[in-house]
């Protein structure tokens, strides 16, 4: 006889009744004894096996919380030593003994939740680092037209704009100036430049390009503006900033996804981690735009020794106004690493024919006011 | 004085079985593009209950996946639709929208919060039960809304200093409205007392270095759970939460260690640690009779807010 020991809750009250269960294959019966003023009685209820609710319930737990029919349901509170030798044995091959997570935490279990762990890691890592970043830009390139790209960019550099102090004098001339650079690009480029003590130039998506005065006034030559030139039209033409764009809110979506119940401490170790992988990601962009801007400065057969000029330039001011920590965290790659990479690949390269385009040197000097 | 009797309540979840959840819920997660996030959360729901022990018997969650999914893909819905509004908005450049784009999302996140509380209590607490008793709730939308836009009101006017009477009007309604069978509760924790929690929590842990933050958490805990009271017929008792600065100290540095050693992945052994700490520090004192509950509340069908509520992370209910 199969049979054991249980408390029985009819779904009506709250009292417990000590009730023995006794096993058969399309029932099981409950029958708990009842007492009133005169005499003692025996009470069993039938429970139909198919009628039992199917519970994820975990053999780790003490205790085995079965409950039966629709609302308001009845229970039994089973051991666990009963359920999981006598209940599990008898109705093996019922639907409703099947559970979802028991099969983890079962007599092997630690080898297992090694195993899984070991998965999840590497699944989530797996994902991070390679297939999000390269679907992400995958997305970007064709979800989001070169037009509404334009419009996008045009519309954040209108509302940018009206903040900042144009130089529209040297705004013209730059202008001129990048049309004798002859750059093969889709993109229609507009330059704009602004009055800043800051060195600093950018490429918005969809073709506008912001130079800041301070960093024309550190150049002595042409060839060192037309390299900042190749560089920013680089990454107009590569797409980088919707392509950023989309990696990073990517990489933040996985993130949240896995964390979703985490707040707190892990919440913000994550998401510094994520920041700290968006530099990375902004600096392999920079290397691009170097790289397709030296092919750029051949093509027009510009000296490509300006990039190198301006890198070193832009380097040293680095080392004077903030500390090396900081510039080892800015987006851009370390000068020194970067002057390196560039001259490998101008000694790679081809050499080639660069001459002084007159026209050019007139403009530039018109630019720099000499 | 008399000696009121004290009824503990017990946590006996373990960090390998809710690794074991937790890990499997992730792997599908991720595999299903996060379309399993509503199996997991009841799994985690049901795991959690199943542990908690009271009067010598488990709570249980009936909740299903299916049923939170359909709360998940309406949050998801609204969620969508608000950032949509903002991010268009910002997008056109258009000074005008951009200002109506923000005002519409500022109100709609605002007009949500009192639909997600009543939807999450009303169907956590059908799926909610002890011994076989349902839980219920049985607030009004439209009591709720009239609390929370005075509130609103109030806490704009008071920059913002009136939020925390505003919480306790809230958690005021909503654990009237709740019920445990025949067993009703209340919450009798005023404004004042939480702002004064709160004034000599922040003062005292500035002036300490910090020292005194793990006192003022003990404070909070303490006034959240110590003023709930629950009646069952004309017998009241309370909720009591025995816990020392000390006590939280550990608790915080422990979890703390685990998850970081472990880079993230003890973060079940963590979580599970927390809640014993919480649930086996907590008694009932008073007089309650665990087998005078009755079945009074009727079965509830609709998931749409037990989702929303987590994805906004109120931490109100």
């Amino acid at each position: 006889m199969h049979s054991f020991s249980a408390i029985y809750y009819d779904g009506k009250t709250s009292r417990s009744k000590i009730c023995e269960v006794f096993l058969s294959t399309e029932k099981l019966t409950i029958s708990y004894t009842e007492s009133n003023e005169f005499s003692h009685f025996t009470e069993s209820i039938d429970w139909d096996i198919s009628l039992i609710n199917q519970n994820d319930i975990n053999i780790s737990s003490s205790k085995a919380l079965l409950s039966y029919g629709s609302f308001p349901k009845q229970l039994l509170e089973v051991s666990a030593a009963d359920y999981e030798n006598v209940y599990l044995p008898f109705y093996k091959n019922h639907p409703n003994t099947k559970t979802n997570y028991s099969s983890f935490v079962g007599k092997k279990g630690m080898e297992k939740l090694v195993i899984m762990g070991a998965a999840v890691v590497a699944i989530i890592a797996g994902l991070y680092f390679f297939v999000v970043p390269f679907v992400a830009e995958n997305i970007a390139t064709s979800v989001i037209s070169p037009s509404l790209e334009k419009e996008v960019g045009d519309n954040f550099y209108e509302s940018f704009i009206e903040y900042a102090e144009v130089d529209t004098n040297k705004t013209e001339i730059i202008n001129r100036f990048y049309k004798t650079l002859q750059f093969k690009t889709e993109y229609n480029i507009r330059l704009t430049v602004l009055k800043s003590n800051i060195p600093n130039a950018f490429a918005l998506p969809g073709g506008n390009i912001v130079v800041h005065d301070s960093i024309i006034r550190m150049m002595n030559h042409s060839e060192e503006l037309a390299a900042l030139l190749s560089h920013e039209v680089s990454h107009v033409h590569h797409r980088h900033a919707i392509k950023g764009l989309f990696k990073n809110l990517a990489g933040y979506f996985l993130i949240s996804l896995v964390s979703g119940d985490v707040n707190g401490v892990l919440g913000v170790v994550m998401s510094n981690a994520n920041s700290l992988k968006e530099l990375q990601n902004s600096r392999s962009l920079e290397q691009d735009a170097d790289l397709t801007g030296l092919e750029l400065l051949q093509k027009s057969n510009i000296d490509p020794q300006g990039m190198i000029l301006l890198f070193e330039k832009l380097g040293s001011v680095s080392k004077d106004s903030a500390n090396s920590m900081l510039s080892f965290l800015s987006t851009h790659p370390l000068s020194t690493e970067r002057i390196d990479y560039i001259k490998t690949t101008i000694k790679q390269k081809r050499q080639y024919n660069h001459q002084k385009n007159t026209n050019r040197e007139l403009i530039w000097n018109e630019l720099r006011g000499y | 004085m008399e000696e009121f009797p004290k009824n503990k309540f017990s946590f006996s979840g373990s960090g390998k079985s809710f690794f074991g959840i937790q890990m499997t819920n992730i792997l599908l997660t991720i595999v299903t593009l996060g379309f399993y996030y509503p199996w997991a959360r009841a799994a985690t729901l049901r795991y959690v209950y199943q542990e908690t022990e009271f009067f010598g018997s488990r709570f249980a969650f009936h909740g299903t996946g299916k049923e939170i999914f359909r709360g998940f893909i309406k949050a998801i819905g609204v969620v969508i639709a608000l950032y949509l509004v903002l991010t268009l908005s910002q997008l056109s450049g258009n000074l005008v929208l951009i200002i109506v784009g923000t005002l519409v999302y500022i109100a709609g996140l605002v007009a949500i919060i009192p639909l997600v509380i009543h939807g999450a209590m009303k169907y956590r607490m059908s799926r909610t039960t002890w011994r076989g008793i349902h839980f219920g709730y049985r607030g009004e939308l439209k009591e709720l809304y009239k609390i929370f836009l005075i509130g609103a009101f109030y806490t704009v006017i008071t920059l913002g200093i009136y939020s925390i009477w505003l919480g306790i009007n809230i958690r005021k309604y909503v654990l009237s409205n709740t019920r445990m069978g025949n067993v009703k509760f209340s919450f009798i924790g005023e404004g004042s007392d939480l702002f004064f929690v709160h004034l000599a929590g922040r003062f005292l842990s500035f002036v300490t270095l910090g020292i005194y933050l793990f006192s003022y958490m003990r404070d909070l805990y303490k006034f959240n759970v110590n003023n709930v009271l629950l009646h069952q017929e004309d017998m009241t008792c309370q909720l009591e939460l025995n816990i020392t600065a000390m006590d939280v100290f550990k608790n915080v540095m422990g979890n703390f260690l685990i998850v970081v050693f472990t880079l993230g992945l003890g973060l079940p052994w963590a979580t599970m640690r927390n809640m014993s700490f919480y649930l086996d520090n907590m008694s009932v004192v008073g007089y309650f009779e665990p087998d005078k509950l009755e079945q009074t509340e009727d079965n509830f069908n609709n998931a749409t807010s037990d989702d929303l509520s987590d994805m906004l992370d109120l931490g109100l209910v």
